[in-house]
């Protein structure tokens, strides 16, 4: 697979001068194509949603995983790795703008990217609101579409409302816990300032690693006495660790009363990966689990315009 | 062998074994007694005298299920990894050698973080059928099948020559090296959390059923180690003299590689990669006791027991309710340990 990739941005680099630029990227061409909005190179799979969402899922030319649940960007290149070090792959894609939350990249990548001529915007990682609505403007602003951008981002802040106020209507404020699925040990655990700490929070759950930042190994003894009641981990991390049965089997985790009711909670990665346009869906769908009595009350009157079944996706 | 002149190197030994051993006692004694959740050492009297139907309060799950498992993987791995250094080093007849060089620490690291990588797509069939164990005997297979390939390539009609070996195990780990980078450089975000936190190294995965595989195997492992201390003072003249003496020394090598990865491939598959217990313990026994393997064999074990389970007692307390990864931790005091080793003229020519 890296060599496929590497051979293909190759022959991007190649090709570049004498091929039409759609059909180097590999991205499908559909019939509203704008040619003159910026050729971009994704490093946030939060930042690619809000393209996707805004209709700009063609300008796409390079991003990373993180977005496999986009049908859009099937076939569109993937970088590997978390921190981009080849200013080379970047350049093949051929990009205008070079779009990030955070620094992905080395710093010298960086530098070469930007004297290449390419534009290298960042637009942060804070996990607030506000700077997520912030974020739907910028994007909209870079593909000059403010109004569909300000109507996201109004509708971004609207499910953000629902999903609150169907959650202020929690009987409970039950403990739970995010654990690292994938190497199955040892155990790691979300602490403060998290992602997943805070959809925790925002589901109305008290995330119980909050003795410190980060995600860091959690003993197993202090599992044991926070005694979460709920264990929230990542869906894709389970198949390599043997599922559910390895994250709940762990020494400290066994004896939690969530392990003794199987309350072990998955999400795919989209949901935990950062405050963006999943955000909503990941509440509801989190909270669903945590307090029972919200999901009944659903079946019995409508909601908030709420339905179990997740709303389809912005568009 | 015997007579005045030997009484007093006799009595050394037993002496240093004698103090080791309560070292040992006292460390286990205090890993078991204090941990993230303070327990009052007579209550955890109670509770182990109390026996596992002592009821299932937090602090008994604690006590039987969280502290006794651990302490126990961690004396055993301990153990093993010191007798697996001691043989190695008299094997290559060279004193840094230590199972990693034979390619246990990088195959084990190969299989796991295949796992981790590939678990969902190539290694999903596996990871199906395997479920808890896909990772442990993942990484036992790597660690197994890398030191099979080191002492393969080393052969030359029957024979292999320690040399040889060496520097294929060199190469094999730089290759599982590489196959690990280019595994790391496809991992997704979630995959590189996971598998720099297992490469770290770390106890805090040790149940029931981790302490019922590895303790029988590194137990007996550990007395055959013991058996071989004749066999392997010989070695330490060379192979030719070993020979003359009657050892049957490519059935030797054979043994010793097959117990060092056995060893290393357990401790490695339930803790990650250990450095430096395996390099610092069998210095330390040869520094108190000199080179003569039924003396320093047993004491190197003890040792290592003991400097596993107090770093361990230290990784798990010190930044509670988190942990510090064990392998760190031990490279932080082992380094400069073995850096002081090095210096203070005390140094003893290790398998000289």
């Amino acid at each position: 697979m890296n060599t496929l990739n590497t051979r293909r941005q190759w022959l991007a680099t190649v090709f570049a001068w004498r091929l039409p630029a759609a059909l180097v990227a590999a991205s499908p061409s559909p019939a509203h194509a704008d040619d003159t909005l910026p050729r971009l190179v994704v490093l946030d799979s939060t930042l690619v949603e809000i393209i996707v969402a805004l209709g700009g899922a063609n300008r796409i030319v390079g991003t990373v995983s993180g977005v496999e649940h986009l049908p859009e960007l099937a076939h569109t290149p993937k970088l590997p790795g978390f921190r981009q070090s080849s200013a080379e792959s970047i350049l093949a894609l051929t990009p205008d703008v070079l779009l990030m939350g955070s620094d992905r990249a080395l710093p010298q990548t960086l530098q070469q990217v930007a004297a290449a001529g390419v534009q290298v915007v960042r637009l942060g990682d804070e996990a607030s609101e506000a700077a997520a609505e912030q974020r739907i403007r910028a994007v909209a602003h870079l593909l000059r579409r403010p109004a569909r951008g300000e109507a996201l981002a109004r509708r971004f802040r609207q499910e953000m409302a629902q999903a609150r106020a169907w959650v202020a209507r929690a009987k409970s404020q039950p403990k739970a816990i995010f654990i690292l699925a994938g190497g199955g040990r040892p155990t790691v655990a979300g602490g403060r300032g998290t992602n997943t700490a805070a959809l925790l929070e925002m589901a109305g759950a008290r995330n119980v690693a909050n003795d410190f930042d980060g995600y860091r190994i959690l003993s197993q003894e202090a599992l044991l006495m926070a005694a979460p009641e709920f264990i929230l981990t990542n869906e894709d991390g389970l198949a390599p660790s043997g599922g559910a049965p390895a994250v709940l089997s762990a020494p400290g985790a066994a004896a939690t009363p969530a392990a003794r009711a199987g309350r072990l909670i998955t999400l795919p990665g989209r949901y935990l990966q950062g405050l963006g346009l999943s955000t909503p869906e990941g509440i509801r769908l989190l909270a669903g689990r945590l307090h029972p009595e919200l999901e009944s009350e659903l079946k019995s009157g409508p909601g908030p315009g709420l339905g179990p079944e997740p709303e389809p996706e912005l568009k | 062998m015997s007579g005045g002149a030997m009484a007093s190197p006799r009595r050394t030994a037993a002496l240093a074994l004698g103090v080791a051993t309560g070292a040992l006692a006292a460390i286990a004694l205090a890993s078991v007694a204090i941990g993230a959740v303070v327990i009052a050492p007579s209550r955890v009297l109670e509770i182990i005298l109390a026996g596992l139907d002592g009821g299932q309060d937090a602090h008994t799950l604690i006590v039987w299920n969280v502290r006794l498992p651990r302490v126990l993987l961690s004396l055993a791995t301990g153990a093993g990894l010191a007798c697996a250094g001691m043989r190695m080093q008299t094997l290559f007849r060279n004193p840094l050698a230590d199972p990693a060089l034979i390619g246990v620490s990088a195959g084990a690291a190969l299989g796991a973080v295949a796992v981790i990588v590939l678990g969902t797509t190539w290694l999903h069939g596996a990871s199906q059928a395997l479920g808890v164990w896909t990772l442990p005997i993942a990484a036992f297979a790597g660690a197994l099948g890398t030191s099979l390939l080191v002492f393969t390539l080393a052969r030359r009609e029957g024979v292999v020559d320690a040399t040889t070996m060496l520097l294929c195990g060199i190469a094999v780990n730089a290759l599982s090296g590489a196959c690990i980078g280019l595994l790391t450089y496809v991992a997704t975000d979630a995959q590189l959390r996971s598998l720099t936190f297992w490469s770290l190294g770390s106890l805090g995965a040790a149940d029931w059923s981790a302490v019922a595989v590895s303790v029988p195997l590194i137990a007996a492992l550990t007395v055959l180690s013991l058996r071989w201390a004749p066999a392997l003072n010989a070695l330490l003249l060379g192979e030719t003299e070993a020979m003359h003496l009657g050892i049957r020394i490519e059935w030797l090598k054979r043994g010793i590689v097959a117990a060092t990865a056995a060893v290393a491939g357990v401790a490695v598959a339930f803790s990650g990669v250990i450095g430096f217990i395996g390099l610092v313990a069998p210095h330390l026994a040869r520094l108190l006791v000199g080179p003569d393997h039924r003396r320093a064999m047993p004491l190197a074990a003890v040792l290592g027991a003991a400097l596993l389970t107090l770093g361990d007692l230290v990784a798990r307390t010190l930044v509670r309710p988190a942990e510090l990864p064990l392998g760190i931790l031990t490279a932080l005091l082992g380094a400069p340990f073995f850096l002081w080793l090095l210096r203070s003229g005390r140094w003893p020519g290790a398998a000289r």
